[in-house]
C-alpha cells in the first residue's frame, strides 16, 4: 500500500490533520465518480491521478526540485505558465476546492470571503496539502479584492510575486500586461537562475498550445448527442490539467478524445440521447469541488460545457506560434491571456458573448449560472448573464453555493425543478 | 452480507503493482475500476482496484495466472452511494 507519510512529514505537513482528508476523499470520489456507468476507458488515468492525488505528482515535483528546478504555484488563468516552463520551472495550479481547508482559512481571513480563497489560504497555513508545501514561490494577481489581500497573508509564510492585472481591455491595458509579463520574466529568471530565450519560450508556447488543443478536442466531443462523456468526467480532466505535467496532460486528453470520437461514430453515449443539456457558467470549480456537476447529473440532466476557468476559458485561444522575436512572443502572450473574460474586468461583454456562443455550440437546453458565496464579481455579473440569456430565450437558473454539504438537498430540488421545466 | 451487495478492493504495496494488474485484467475485458483505497480497507491511501462481486473470481484467476504482486483483497459492503451528498 502506498505510504507517503515520510514524504509528507519531510514537507512539514500536519500529517495528522491531513489524514482526515485522506479518509473522506475515497468516499466522495466513489460516490461521485465510480458510481457512473459506461465511462470511457481512458478515464482510468484520471481515476488513478485522484487515487494517488497527494503522492505521485508531488513526488515528481520534489524530484524536479532535487535536480535544482523550481516549482511555482499559481491561482489564476491570467498567469502565463509559458514563462515558467521556458525558464525550466514547473507551474502548478494551487486553487483549493475542498471544505476541509476552509476552517484553517477562516482563522486568518474574514468568514465572508469566498470559499476558494479561504480553502487556498487554509491549505497553506494549515499545512495540509503537499502542493502548497512544495511550491517554492506563489504567483498571485490583482484580480478580485479577496485574492489581493490574501497574497499579503500568504507572503508572511512563502515568497509571493503579484502580477498587476489590468481591469479593462483597452489597447493600453494589453500594453500594460506585456510590461507585467516582462516583470514576471525577470522575477522567474532570477528565481530559477535560467534565462528566458526566444527558443525556450517558443518551445513552452508550443507545449502549452498542444495541451490546449487536446483539451479542446475533448470538449468538442461533448457537442454530440448522445454525449460520450459526462460533465463530471470532463471537469475532472480540467481540474487535473491545472497541475499535471503539460505534455502528459495533452497525451492523456488526446487519448480520451480518440476514444470519444470513436464513441460518437458508434452513436455511443453516457446519457440517453435527448437528455437535457446544461451549460454551466460562473466561478471556477477547483479540485475536489464536484458538487454542482454531481447534483445536476443525478437530477436527470447532463453538463455539456463549462464557461468558467475550469472549463473553456482554460484552453480557448492559442498563443501565436509564428513570432519572429521575443518581443513579438511577449505581445502574443499578452494578447492571448487578455482574451480571457473574467468578471474582474469592466465592462465584460466578452463573457456574455461567450456564454451565448457556447450555449448554441453545445446545444444547451438551459444554463446554470453558479457563483461561490461571497464572490461579489460573479454575483453582480449574474444580472447581465440572466438578462442576455432570457433575451435569447435560453432558460437560466442562478445558484449560489459553497463547499459545504448543507445545501445539497435544496440545490437538488431547485436543479430538479429547473430540469423538469426544460420539458 | 449478500454477495450482490458486496464489493472487493484489491490493495497493493505501490501503484506500479496496481497499474500492472489493472492493465492485465482490462486486457482480458474484465470490468474493474481504479479507486482510492477506502479508509475502512486500509489506513494507507493510494490506489486500489474496485471489483464487483460478479468479477472477483476472474480477477483472482488473473492474479494467479500473471503472478501479479498485490497486498490483499478486502471484501466490503457496497461503499458507493451516489445520493449520499457528502462532498469533500
Ligand atoms: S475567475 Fe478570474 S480571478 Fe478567478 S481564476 Fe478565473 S480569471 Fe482568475
Ligand atoms: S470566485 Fe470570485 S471571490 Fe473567489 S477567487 Fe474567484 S473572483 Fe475572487
Amino acid at each position: 500500500m502506498a505510504d507517503y507519510h515520510e514524504m509528507w512529514e519531510s514537507l512539514g505537513m500536519d500529517v495528522k490533520a491531513h489524514d482526515q482528508l485522506c479518509a473522506v476523499l475515497p468516499t466522495a470520489f466513489g460516490d461521485t465518480y465510480l458510481s457512473q456507468e459506461n465511462r470511457p476507458e481512458n478515464m482510468a488515468y484520471y481515476d488513478f491521478v485522484v487515487s494517488e492525488i497527494h503522492g505521485v505528482r508531488p513526488a515528481e515535483l520534489i524530484e524536479h526540485q532535487k535536480a535544482g528546478g523550481k516549482v511555482l504555484g499559481t491561482f489564476c488563468l491570467y498567469v502565463p505558465d509559458e514563462i515558467v516552463f521556458a525558464a525550466g520551472g514547473i507551474a502548478t495550479g494551487l486553487c483549493g476546492g475542498s471544505q476541509f481547508w476552509v476552517p484553517d482559512g477562516e482563522k486568518v481571513l474574514p468568514k465572508n470571503t469566498c470559499p476558494l480563497i479561504k480553502a487556498s489560504v487554509g491549505a497553506r497555513v494549515g499545512r495540509t496539502c503537499p502542493f502548497f508545501r512544495i511550491a517554492d514561490m506563489y504567483v498571485g494577481e490583482t484580480t478580485c479584492d479577496g485574492k489581493k489581500k490574501a497574497w499579503e497573508v500568504l507572503a508572511e509564510d512563502v515568497p509571493v510575486h503579484v502580477m498587476d492585472m489590468p481591469q479593462m481591455k483597452r489597447p493600453q491595458d494589453v500594453q500594460k500586461w506585456i510590461g507585467e509579463i516582462g516583470i514576471f520574466r525577470d522575477v522567474v529568471e532570477k528565481f530559477t537562475g535560467n534565462k528566458v530565450t526566444k527558443e525556450n519560450l517558443q518551445a513552452a508556447i508550443v507545449l502549452l498550445n498542444e495541451k490546449r488543443r487536446a483539451l479542446a478536442r475533448v470538449f468538442a466531443c461533448r457537442k454530440a448527442d448522445p454525449v460520450p462523456l459526462s460533465g463530471k468526467d470532463a471537469l475532472l480532466m480540467m481540474q487535473i490539467a491545472f497541475y499535471d505535467d503539460p505534455g502528459r496532460c495533452a497525451e492523456m486528453a488526446n487519448k480520451l478524445a480518440d476514444e470519444l470520437e470513436q464513441r460518437i461514430r458508434d452513436g455511443h453515449g453516457v446519457f440517453a440521447k435527448g437528455t437535457k443539456r446544461i451549460l454551466v457558467t460562473g466561478t471556477p470549480m477547483a479540485i475536489p469541488n464536484w458538487k454542482l456537476h454531481h447534483l445536476i447529473e443525478t437530477s436527470g440532466a447532463v453538463v455539456v460545457c463549462e464557461e468558467c476557468c475550469t472549463g473553456t476559458r482554460y484552453f480557448e485561444n492559442l498563443v501565436a506560434e509564428d513570432c519572429q522575436t521575443i518581443e513579438e512572443q511577449f505581445s502574443a502572450l499578452a494578447k492571448r491571456y487578455m482574451k480571457n473574460n473574467c468578471a474582474c474586468f469592466t465592462p465584460n461583454q466578452g463573457r456574455i458573448d461567450d456564454i451565448l456562443r457556447l450555449a448554441k455550440e453545445y446545444k444547451a437546453d438551459g444554463v446554470i449560472d453558479v457563483n461561490l458565496k461571497f464572490c461579489t464579481l460573479y454575483d453582480m455579473e449574474g444580472r447581465d448573464v440572466e438578462r442576455a440569456l432570457k433575451k435569447e430565450g435560453i432558460p437560466v437558473l442562478g445558484l449560489e453555493t459553497d463547499y459545504t454539504d448543507t445545501d445539497a438537498e435544496q440545490l437538488r430540488t431547485r436543479i430538479g425543478a429547473f430540469v423538469e421545466m426544460l420539458g | 452480507m449478500p454477495e450482490e451487495e458486496k464489493d472487493y478492493y484489491v490493495l497493493f504495496h505501490n501503484h506500479t503493482e496496481g497499474l500492472e494488474l489493472y492493465q492485465y485484467v482490462r486486457s482480458r475485458g474484465i470490468s474493474v475500476k481504479i479507486s482510492p483505497t477506502p479508509r475502512v480497507a486500509s489506513v494507507c491511501c493510494g490506489m486500489s482496484l474496485l471489483v464487483g462481486a460478479d468479477a472477483i473470481a476472474e480477477v483472482r484467476q488473473c492474479i494467479e495466472a500473471s503472478q501479479a504482486a498485490y497486498d490483499r483483497i478486502v471484501a466490503l459492503p457496497r461503499q458507493i452511494d451516489p445520493h449520499r451528498d457528502k462532498f469533500c
